[in-house]
């Protein structure tokens, strides 16, 4: 049987192990093939030969652990691809951003207003600092500067030793700190900016 | 010149879609299998899923490395 035709009942009792282990060795040597061509067609040349085993093999340890959190809701091979994907870009943004810290991406956010900047720019500018500053938790502060600077919440996340969720949730509700800063402060918090005093 | 995009322009227009409830990453990563299955009725919470890959640069890049490597 190949595995555009294994049923996800047929996947998930082979790989549990709990039928012969002829099978299980076969449902395991197809999805190995499988992923390795799922992540070779979406990332290409980005992920070298020699690294794309090293992704095949992590995912299928992921995958084992994540195997009685899958709910049917999807095809299984879809399920796995999404994992293993994760699994592969998380790699390659820790390469990537390994030599950055979070504290150096947050040194690097280019505050400066657009091309052709005017006046009410920059009193936008100061007043979104204002409101990072002062609106926001130290951890969310954090978090939004080094977002700012490029560092991807994936790397914020292994850092931090938490979800990417966790990190989603932390900006999401910074975000709506500043945007509620940013409403009920807009009027007097540009006149701020400007320096001036009431 | 560079191409990097102003911090003040990206948080104004993450600001301008923000909204009191979003679905997060962990919750996007168990639910993109059923959207790329199409196994998702109903629309409101694709449309969430829509807008988390609108606020989520990351979750945006794997949907379309999923897609690509999926044919979808």
């Amino acid at each position: 049987m190949s595995w555009t035709e294994r049923t996800n009942e047929a996947w998930i009792e082979a790989l549990r192990a709990s039928g012969p282990a002829t099978t299980h060795a076969e449902v395991i040597a197809d999805l190995r093939d499988f992923l390795r061509r799922t992540l070779a067609k979406g990332f290409g040349q980005e992920l070298a030969s020699e690294d794309l085993e090293d992704v095949v093999q992590e995912s299928l340890l992921r995958l084992h652990r994540k195997l009685d959190t899958f709910q049917e809701r999807s095809r299984f091979t879809t399920w796995a691809a999404s994992i293993a994907v994760n699994c592969a870009c998380s790699e390659l943004r820790r390469r990537r951003f390994q030599h950055l810290s979070i504290e150096e991406a947050g040194e690097m956010v280019d505050w400066s207003p657009g091309d052709g900047g005017s006046a009410v720019d920059e009193e936008q500018i100061a007043l979104l600092r204002r409101g990072i500053a002062e609106a926001l938790t130290e951890r969310q502060r954090e978090a939004i500067h080094a977002a700012l600077g490029g560092l991807p919440l994936t790397e914020l996340a292994r850092r931090w030793d938490v979800s990417q969720g966790a990190v989603y949730k932390l900006l999401h509700d910074a975000r709506r700190r500043l945007k509620g800063y940013m409403e009920t402060a807009g009027g007097t918090g540009a006149a701020q900016a400007r320096g001036c005093v009431s | 010149m560079s191409s990097k995009p102003k911090a003040s322009e990206m948080l104004r227009a993450l600001l301008d879609q923000t909204r009191e409830e979003e679905i997060d990453c962990d919750r996007f990563l168990e639910l993109v299998g059923p959207l790329l299955d199409e196994c998702i009725d109903d629309p409101s919470l694709r449309e969430k899923l829509a807008h988390h890959v609108r606020q989520c640069a990351e979750c945006n890049e794997e949907l379309e490395i999923l897609r690509k490597a999926l044919d979808r």
